[in-house]
């Protein structure tokens, strides 16, 4: 009973603060083991394994990696979590697989599913992006790396802004507020969405002051007339004023895009957070019961020959 | 035979004789003093590290939790026999296993410091020279003492901690529209219950009811403050009941009788006694008689059934004995945190 076996097979990654191996169970299950270093160079126990371990134990959901186990052997810990081999950078970046509009329309409601699990559980991601999104062998897509996760704290908390990837970096957390929520993930959702439209990432900032540039002028500047407050944010100085995209626009950039689509775009990527939709209301968007259904996972597009699995 | 493997199952609580179990096996009869002056001295002492650090109030009920915890599972010893081991004599320090607890705890709580900023606070806190060795010796014996925390923890984040007490108090307070008198004598019983093992027994929620339930017997209308207080409806007693917030009765009732024995034994050194004058100007007599009351109204409540639970039994449950580091560090421990886990595995 204590002995549950697992079997490292191979190494397939290194990152700071972890190796991940390759293994399977006494069934055969295939699964990955996260290694954490614990040496004294570092300040104990890594922050990201924290988090990691915390949200992943408390969450489950078919669209949330598994956390299988947890054990500590020869003074190292061990995360033994599903085995996942692609994601869906590895399949947006592969031109040479098509995406029906029912797959993109599979892929985003897996990961709204995923996120709502998290966020009726008052837990932040706060680093979506397609490389986090990972997609198991029937073609499930499950949000994995909860190492920036947080939950969500007492409203006189200050959160940190330097938080998801730059380019799925929403608008307040651009602006450097301290106090920020759910709609984070959303925004980054939104974007993941448009680039699976685009199959390009939709707005690639070279570095943090381009990207605000480069995601107002896809969106517009933000003003006090749509977002109250917005200039006493703590970043919100000196920038050029775009003029928000009108329909025919964003028509023309996503010309695949049904009305409705873009209906749920435009929903997701609000400026002001407070008026972004949430995890419920997107997953009731009227997208999601127009023709085409979304795509079975088993019947979804996949990359048989990528092995991959995270790292940090 | 020397053991290999182990598997450890997460318990977010311990009922009271499991407790006293414990203690019994940690603590000896002789330093069960020194063990509450101690504790006393640490929480002192973590309190003003937090307020250097400028670190939310929940840190420290996380860091409480976590020394508490610390010695149910590790013998409380001050003194290391071979005083030329350094190493030893400063694992065993119950203040350097409170900087382990309060650096875990900042983890916990996303209240991120470097272990090395927390050190030197805690150093000029106490007047140790700070010397470059000590610091990097101090912190070597810490991150030691972490890994040896988060094993008695199983790795487990949520269970004592997702909601602290201190902000379900205050929300609490506000749902039921208690004014600011009210509301500020239950936060400081809150301030004063974090030095208790009353975390490790019951959950937040039910703890954070039991205050407010003994806030509105008490009616501390003569607490100190300098603010104005409207009136309390006298009708919110009668109306609040365990289940619109979730607690399970029996475990309130567990709370409310706890905190008024803490009262009746140690008013004298809470935080309250500094807040509320001499003279209940109720029964104009000393506060404690106040709270000696309200524990022979409150006497008949159901509280925990702990009848099957005799000391043979006890000595049988392994999980309640004392933390062998050894087999992580030769062989593999497992946690699993939660029961029904296990039992799925066993089906």
């Amino acid at each position: 009973m204590t002995q549950r076996k697992y079997t490292k097979e191979k190494k397939v990654g290194e990152g700071t603060y972890a190796v991940v191996y390759l293994g399977k169970t006494e069934k055969s299950r295939q699964i990955a083991i996260k290694e954490i270093k614990t040496g004294l160079f570092k300040d104990g126990l890594d922050m990201s394994a924290i988090r990691e371990v915390k949200y992943l134990q408390e969450l489950r959901h078919e669209n949330v990696i598994e956390l299988i186990d947890v054990f500590s052997n020869d003074g190292n810990l061990n995360l033994v979590l599903e085995f996942l081999p692609a994601d869906l950078e590895v399949l947006i970046k592969d031109q040479s697989i098509i995406f029906k509009p029912g797959d993109i329309k599979s892929w985003l409601l897996m990961t709204l599913r995923g996120i709502h699990h998290c966020h009726r559980n008052f837990i932040i991601h706060r680093d979506l992006k397609p490389n986090n999104l990972l997609i198991s062998p029937d073609g499930y897509l499950k949000i994995a790396d909860f190492g920036l996760a947080r939950s969500l704290g007492n409203a006189n908390e200050d959160l940190s802004s330097n938080v998801v990837t730059r380019w799925y970096r929403s608008p307040e957390l651009l602006f450097g507020a301290k106090h920020y929520d759910t709609a984070v993930d959303i925004w980054s959702i939104g974007i993941i969405f448009a680039e699976l439209m685009l199959r390009t990432p939709y707005l690639p900032g070279q570095d943090d002051i381009n990207q605000l540039d480069v995601t107002f002028r896809a969106l517009g500047t933000p003003t006090e007339a749509n977002w109250p407050n917005v200039t006493a944010l703590p970043l919100y100085n000196a920038i050029n004023v775009y003029a928000p995209p009108s329909r025919q626009e964003l028509r023309n950039r996503f010309s695949a895009a049904t009305e409705k689509a873009l209906d749920l775009l435009i929903a997701m990527t609000v400026l002001d957070p407070s008026k972004r939709c949430n995890s419920t209301q997107a997953l009731m968007d009227d997208f999601f019961t127009e023709s085409p259904p979304p795509t079975r996972p088993e019947n979804l597009p996949s990359k048989n020959t990528n092995k991959k699995q995270k790292t940090e | 035979m020397e053991k290999t493997s182990s598997l450890s199952i997460s318990r977010p609580y311990y009922s009271p004789k499991e407790l006293s179990y414990l203690h019994s096996k940690t603590i000896a009869d002789s330093k069960k003093v020194i063990y509450n002056q101690r504790k006393h001295q640490v929480y002192q002492y973590l309190f003003q590290i937090i307020k250097v650090l400028k670190l939310p109030l929940k840190v420290l009920n996380t860091s409480m939790i976590y020394y508490q915890k610390f010695y149910l599972f590790n013998i409380f010893e001050e003194e290391f026999e071979d005083f030329s081991n350094i190493e030893k004599s400063m694992e065993l320090d119950p203040f350097n296993v409170s900087l382990a607890s309060l650096f875990l705890a900042c983890k916990n709580e996303d209240c991120i410091k470097k272990l090395r900023d927390i050190l030197l606070v805690a150093n000029k806190i106490k007047d140790n020279q700070i010397e470059e060795n000590f610091i990097e010796l101090q912190r070597k014996i810490i991150l030691g003492l972490e890994f040896k925390l988060l094993q008695i923890l199983q790795f487990n984040f949520n269970n004592q901690i997702s909601f602290s007490t201190d902000s379900l108090v205050l929300q609490f307070c506000k749902k039921i529209n208690l004014n600011y008198k009210y509301s500020l004598f239950c936060w400081l019983v809150n301030f004063d219950l974090m030095l208790t093992p009353i975390g490790l027994t019951l959950p937040p929620h039910c703890i954070a009811l039991a205050i407010i339930i003994i806030s509105l017997n008490f009616k501390p209308n003569d607490l100190k403050t300098r603010e104005l207080s409207s009136g309390v409806n006298e009708n919110i007693l009668d109306s609040l009941n365990p289940k619109d917030f979730k607690c399970p009765e029996k475990l309130v009732n567990e709370g409310i009788l706890y905190i008024l024995d803490f009262y009746i034994h140690q008013y004298n050194l809470s935080i309250l006694n500094n807040y509320l004058p001499q003279i209940n100007e109720d029964l104009n007599k000393e506060q404690i008689f106040k709270f000696m009351n309200l524990k022979s109204k409150f006497n008949n409540l159901r509280t925990l059934n702990e009848h099957s639970i005799d000391g043979n039994l006890l000595k049988q449950d392994e999980s309640l004995s004392l933390f062998d580091y050894s087999i992580s560090s030769k062989g593999t421990s497992r946690f699993i945190n939660k029961r029904k886990r296990l039992l799925e595995e066993i089906d």
